[in-house]
């Protein structure tokens, strides 16, 4: 599903360059679940922003899926999140105006879906039943407890039937009780949906419940051996 | 769930943030909307009294003191004859008024009307008037009027033997009918806005009160008829006395005469007629003052020039120095052939004086007081002597000394009248006698010529006469439809009011927009393309944008009213309201959309980039925070502007006042701004105090703080220098060079006044008798053709009044200061009167502003005979009392406008207590109908329109003033606000909130000094060089006083804003 060959991302500052990732590769298999651990500022959100297509490596290739995103624009790259990939954030990221079913089928703003707004409303509806909320449809992100915003945030990466879900601390602001139940969740996913699941988190225990784990460390990924 | 949902639900949750959107749009289209709503309520009130004024009618024939025939209409359908004449107006109850016109209509000019074509019940005492003589004079059906009014004469009163002048007539009649505006009662041929005080009565009643019954001077026609179509149904109309001529058969001369009742034949006419009729030979009979040969003379005589070889009794060869005397006269005289004879006569000098002049004939032949020689047919009907039962009766309008007649000169009017006493060669008589009128008083050629009068009329144009046709129509339309740029004027005045809103506007959107940039980043996470997320942001922009347009319109309406009511006071109407409102379609909409197209540019210039930067760096932070050290374009460009202001002012004479000052303003504003930016972004290293921090924080936005500073100081800018130049002054009308030329009063007169044989300056014009010493000088002008083009006229007006006057006299005295000259004209009173042209002066500031012309243009005019000649633009004069006009040299007018007779105008000295001599001549000239302004009054009349001009500018200046304090109230709460962490978290490591205050109120100190520092400096130096020194102090303590208001406001909107949006302010 991910390959990511010598990838490299600097950034330049009056003083000097900085590099942040060095020389990086990471291959992961469909269907298999990864998390990223590493110090703060080792550059894990960098790394997920390259292969999310929300920015593009100093050089280096990344291919998801099989397709190259380090060359596309950004209306592909664009289009490419919309139908490829689900993210999920620390801080959830509902739109205040929008419902819960609202925020779920916010991805298909982008337009150019194929399938009937009907038929992606009735499996956002399913999603949110599968998460919890089948009750909570038309409620609005202020009246959600934490845990509740992310199962909705879950929800929401699932909408487009992605292969690939990034996650990044999706656990960061939940109590531990919470932080099983969001991991047991998209576990769930990936077991019953396929879905590639890649999370970058500092919770060792949300860490150590997916298939590979990798340190991040002076630019360059590390495996860690994980024990099921 | 659509994108039109999403938009929706965004509008709906944003709502609170997008009001302050919504109320700057609203506010930005009212103003935008305000100004194109008072340009077309101004255009269509004109275009509403153009047609009011002029009702049906398209074209007209105006003869002016050329009078023709009423009946002239008879015979063209659709037509209406006019006599229309001025007056004084007098009550019953002491009220009075001049300036008045007097219209004698018949009942067809009712139909003229484009609203109520009711003939008003006239009869010859019962007239109508308009509401504007009612509203003055406070009068209503049933009161009594008393007209008085200046008889016209045959002749300008001017002329050499044209009749005693300044005669009064009074005529009393009572008000029937008030005219409405739209019947007829604004009817008049000036382009103005203002009407003028009518009275309508019939045609006949006012034609005989002034002795020419059956007299019209203005023919109005309705329907299509064209200027050729209209000439040709004239000339199929006209008789010979529409052209004032008459034939009149001299029995004992077996000859027939044309003759003219203005005496003289105009030459265009004697050209003509002696075209037709080659055997017509001219002849002129004068008044000599004095014949005289060998110590004897005879007093006042007629002597007549005629052609030697048409004249049965006169020698053939009669040489141009001989003269054939009558017996009576040869024996008066005791003179025969051989004798010297001298002739003294008046003759009309410069400055229309007349001058006594005399020549010496040698006598050729005594002829015998009988048959053709004793015809007293020679002599026309002079008035004054011709109806005289004797000679000391005569009252010719000459100075005569009728104490010298004797008994025997009696004994001759008695027997012979104006019979010749003495007969010369036509072409000396020609070359003696000759003035701007004519030379021969007819022309005579032997009787027998067939169908005369038709063979007369079918060579003859109604414009030898002096009638004119006027396309009046066209014209009124022509000055209703681009009058003053009223909407052009709000709109500029405007200008940064609607910048300031707009600016604000698009401040608060960006705000709006960096609120929500968690979001934005979420929407191109999930895979929304970045322009699909700007589209809707600025789509709901527009639909704000949109809804505070509509709004702004529906406040323009009221927002209007109030403009125009501030404009009406121009006027000074009494309350009474001039401008009607009116909103084009085009206005409405285009201004909506135009707002709405200007809105989104500045929102989508401003929220751009904020769409470009990385969805990632979004989700990361809020909004963004750049210091860029050391690497500011700022740097060179401060001085760089700041040397292009200096060069502005430097170039001021070649760019003009007005150019180099708003180059120089703009220059100095961005040459400040970039200092600004320059040292906001230098010394930032260093300690940390409190200070370095405040300065830190200001460039940590330096978008938000360039904007509100820029606003601030653009502001503080206009409304100073605008301010700077309000008029002040009209107090050193003392000086001869200065705008009132040194003259105390502005007199003009509803009956003209002539003035006398060798009267000059200190002449008693106004026959005040003992009194006359209570004025000094006195300069009278005659007034021309024209409009007025004075600031107080909304019309567009080509052609300025002209005013004549002797220049030499202006000269001489050292009046007024000609401020500039056309290339190669030297920039004095004298350059008038040289030239091929005509050349004028006209005040700088309708030269700039009303004709926007510039010296060395022409201006074309028709002259008498209806032949178009060019005004030349020689110079300028600073401000002058002559706003509105131009001054020409008074024999250049006299040449294209022979017949205009007396002076309408006058400049007056006063040596003693003004209030005293304007009280003694409002008194003295009542029968006149005179106004009595003070120059200074007339000065500071004209200073009040563009101080209230620059009042409105600096209301909304003042408005604009006020939203970029409100802006930096926004800005300060908006940075506070988004800092309350910052601030707690310094509270945390045991910062006190005194010494974080301090932090605060130093930036906001800061940007506040900056701006009231770079719009001051700015404005002073821009306007330093254009100050008059007298003002200087007035000024100063205006900027003084504007510069405190500015701060306190501003200080004010940003500590509301402190105290709204920080904790910081009650911990």
């Amino acid at each position: 599903m991910i390959e990511a060959h010598q990838l490299c991302k600097s950034y330049e500052t009056p003083g000097e360059t900085i590099r942040v990732l060095q020389d990086l590769d990471l291959t992961l298999a469909d269907g298999e679940t990864a998390s990223i651990v590493g110090p703060s500022g080792s550059g894990k959100s960098t790394l997920l922003n390259l292969l999310g297509a929300l920015d593009r490596p100093t050089s280096g290739s990344i291919a998801i899926g099989g397709q190259d995103i380090s060359t596309l624009t950004t209306e592909q790259a664009a289009a490419f999140r919309n139908h490829q990939l689900g993210f999920v954030f620390q801080q959830h990221h509902l739109l205040p105006q929008l419902t819960v079913l609202e925020n779920v089928l916010v991805p298909r703003l982008a337009g150019d879906w194929q399938e009937s707004a009907a038929s992606t409303e009735s499996r956002a509806r399913d999603l949110l039943q599968q998460v919890g909320l089948g009750e909570r449809l038309d409620h609005l992100p202020w009246q959600l407890s934490g845990g509740e915003k992310l199962r909705t945030a879950v929800a929401r990466a699932l909408v487009n039937q992605p292969k690939l879900i990034l996650a990044d601390e999706p656990t960061g602001s939940l109590d531990p009780a919470s932080t099983d139940t969001v991991a047991d969740l998209l576990l769930q996913l990936n077991r019953e949906q396929g879905v590639t699941l890649l999370v970058v988190t500092h919770n060792a225990a949300l860490a150590s419940r997916m298939s590979k784990t990798f340190e991040l460390r002076n630019g360059r990924l590390s495996p860690r051996i994980t024990a099921h | 769930m659509t994108a039109r949902t999403f938009i929706l639900r965004g509008l709906r949750h944003y709502r609170g943030a997008y009001l302050g959107v919504l109320l700057g749009s609203a506010l930005g289209a009212m103003v935008l909307l305000g100004a194109l709503f008072s340009g077309d309520s101004v255009k269509s009130t004109l275009r509403q009294i153009a047609e009011e004024r002029t009702g049906r009618t398209t074209l007209v024939l105006a003869g002016g003191e050329n009078f023709f025939r009423a009946a002239l209409s008879d015979g063209i359908p659709d037509t209406a004859p006019i006599l229309q004449l001025r007056g004084q107006v007098d009550t019953p109850s002491g009220r009075s008024t001049g300036q008045v016109n007097l219209f004698g209509v018949t009942p067809d000019f009712w139909s003229f009307s484009s609203g109520d074509t009711t003939p008003a019940p006239l009869d010859k005492e019962a007239w109508a008037i308009n509401r504007e003589l009612a509203r003055s004079l406070d009068l209503k059906t049933g009161d009594t009027l008393v007209i008085r009014l200046g008889k016209p004469g045959l002749v300008s009163r001017d002329a050499p033997l044209s009749g005693e002048p300044e005669e009064l007539v009074t005529i009393r009649g009572k008000v029937a009918t008030i005219r409405d505006d739209d019947a007829m009662g604004r009817f008049g041929l000036e382009a103005t806005q203002l009407p003028s005080p009518a009275i309508f009565l019939p045609l006949n009643r006012l034609a005989t009160s002034i002795e020419r019954p059956g007299a019209a001077n203005l023919l109005l026609f309705g329907g299509d008829l064209t200027v050729a179509d209209a000439t040709t149904a004239i000339r199929s109309s006209t008789q010979l006395a529409d052209y004032g001529l008459s034939l009149q058969e001299i029995p004992l001369s077996n000859a027939t005469e044309i003759r003219s009742d203005r005496i003289f034949l105009p030459p265009v006419i004697e050209g003509k007629l002696r075209q037709l009729l080659p055997a017509a030979r001219p002849l002129v009979t004068y008044l000599a003052n004095t014949i005289a040969s060998k110590g004897k003379e005879t007093p006042y005589s007629m002597v007549t020039g005629a052609d030697p070889a048409a004249v049965s009794f006169l020698p053939d060869d009669l040489a141009p120095d001989e003269i054939v005397l009558n017996s009576w006269e040869a024996e008066d005289l005791g003179a025969g052939p051989g004798d010297k004879v001298t002739l003294s006569y008046y003759v009309l000098g410069s400055g229309n004086r007349l001058d006594e002049d005399s020549s010496t004939f040698t006598v050729r032949d005594i002829v015998p007081l009988e048959g053709a020689a004793a015809d007293k047919l020679w002599m026309p009907d002079f008035p004054g002597i011709a109806e005289a039962d004797n000679s000391s009766d005569w009252t010719p309008g000459l100075p005569l000394d009728l104490t010298r007649i004797r008994d025997k000169d009696e004994t001759y009017w008695d027997d012979h009248r104006g019979t010749p006493k003495a007969f010369i060669p036509y072409a000396a008589a020609e070359k003696l006698w000759s003035n701007r009128w004519g030379s021969a008083t007819a022309l005579r050629f032997p009787a027998g010529e067939g169908n005369l009068e038709q063979r007369i009329l079918d060579v003859l144009e109604p414009a030898d006469a002096g009638l004119l046709l006027r396309d009046l129509g066209a014209e009124s339309r022509a000055a209703a439809a681009s009058p003053v740029d009223i909407a052009g004027l709000f709109l500029s005045m405007s200008f940064f009011l609607i910048l300031a809103a707009v600016a604000l506007t698009a401040m608060l959107f960006r705000f709006n927009v960096e609120q929500r940039n968690h979001e934005s980043g979420l929407l191109a996470a999930l895979g929304i393309p970045a322009g699909k997320i700007l589209r809707w942001r600025l789509l709901e922009g527009a639909i704000v944008v949109t809804i505070g347009s509509i709004l702004g319109a529906l406040l323009a309406f009221a927002y209007t009213r109030g403009l125009l009511l501030f404009l009406e006071s121009i006027w000074n109407r009494g309350g009474e309201r001039l401008f009607r409102f009116h909103a084009a379609p085009a206005s409405v909409v285009g201004g909506i959309l135009g707002f709405i197209f200007l809105m989104m540019v500045t929102i989508w210039f401003v929220t751009r980039r904020q769409a470009k930067r990385a969805a990632s760096l979004r989700l990361e932070s809020g909004t963004e925070e750049v210091i860029r050290p050391g690497k500011s374009r700022a740097r060179w460009l401060a001085p760089a502007a700041a040397l292009a202001g200096l060069a502005a002012i430097l170039s001021a004479k070649a760019i003009g006042p007005q150019g180099a000052f708003f180059l120089a303003g703009f220059s100095f504003l961005v040459a400040g701004l970039a200092l600004f930016k320059a040292r906001g972004v230098s010394k930032l290293t260093g300690e940390l105090t409190p200070a370095r921090l405040a300065r830190l924080n200001i460039v940590r936005r330096p978008t938000r703080s360039l904007v509100v500073v820029g606003c601030l100081a653009a502001g503080l800018f206009l409304v100073v220098s605008v301010t700077a130049f309000q008029k002040h002054g009209g107090d050193e009308w003392k000086e001869r060079s200065s705008s009132a030329g040194g003259f105390a009063f502005w007199i003009e007169t509803t009956t003209p006044v002539h003035r006398g044989a060798a009267d000059d300056s200190t002449a008693d014009l106004f026959k005040l008798g003992d009194q006359r010493q209570e004025l000094g000088e006195i300069l009278p002008f005659r007034v021309g053709t024209g409009d007025d083009a004075s600031c107080f006229n909304l019309n567009s007006v080509t052609r300025p009044r002209l005013l004549a006057t002797d220049t030499a006299a202006l000269e001489k005295r050292g009046s007024f200061t000609v401020k500039a000259a056309a290339p190669g004209i030297e920039a004095n009173w004298s350059a008038l009167r040289e030239g091929p042209n005509m050349r004028a002066f006209i005040d700088e500031t309708t030269l700039l502003w009303v004709l926007k012309k510039k010296l060395g243009d022409t201006i074309d005019y028709t002259d008498e005979q209806g032949s178009t000649f060019p005004v030349e633009i020689a110079g300028t004069l600073d401000g002058s009392v002559f706003q509105g006009s131009f001054v020409v040299d008074e024999q250049r007018f006299l040449e294209r406008y022979p017949s205009t007779g007396g002076y309408q105008l006058f400049l007056a000295d006063a040596p003693g207590d003004l209030e005293a001599t304007r009280a003694l001549l409002q008194r003295s000239l009542t029968d006149l109908g005179a106004t009595v302004t003070p120059t200074a009054e007339r000065l500071a009349a004209f200073h009040s329109v563009e101080n209230t001009y620059i009042s409105i500018f600096n209301v909304l200046g003042g408005l604009g003033v006020i939203l970029g304090a409100a802006g930096l109230g926004l800005v300060t709460a908006r940075n506070l606000a988004e800092r309350n962490a910052e601030f707690a978290q310094l509270q945390r490591l045991g910062i006190a909130p005194r010494v974080i205050r301090s932090i605060v109120f130093r930036e906001t100190r800061r940007l506040l000094f900056w701006a009231l520092g770079i719009g001051l400096v700015a404005a002073l130096v821009s306007i330093l060089p254009a100050l008059p020194k007298g003002d200087l102090i007035t000024t100063l303590s205006w900027i003084a006083s504007l510069a405190l208001m500015f701060l306190a406001i501003a200080a004010a909107c940003a500590w509301l804003a402190y105290r709204k949006a920080t904790p910081l302010a009650t911990s």
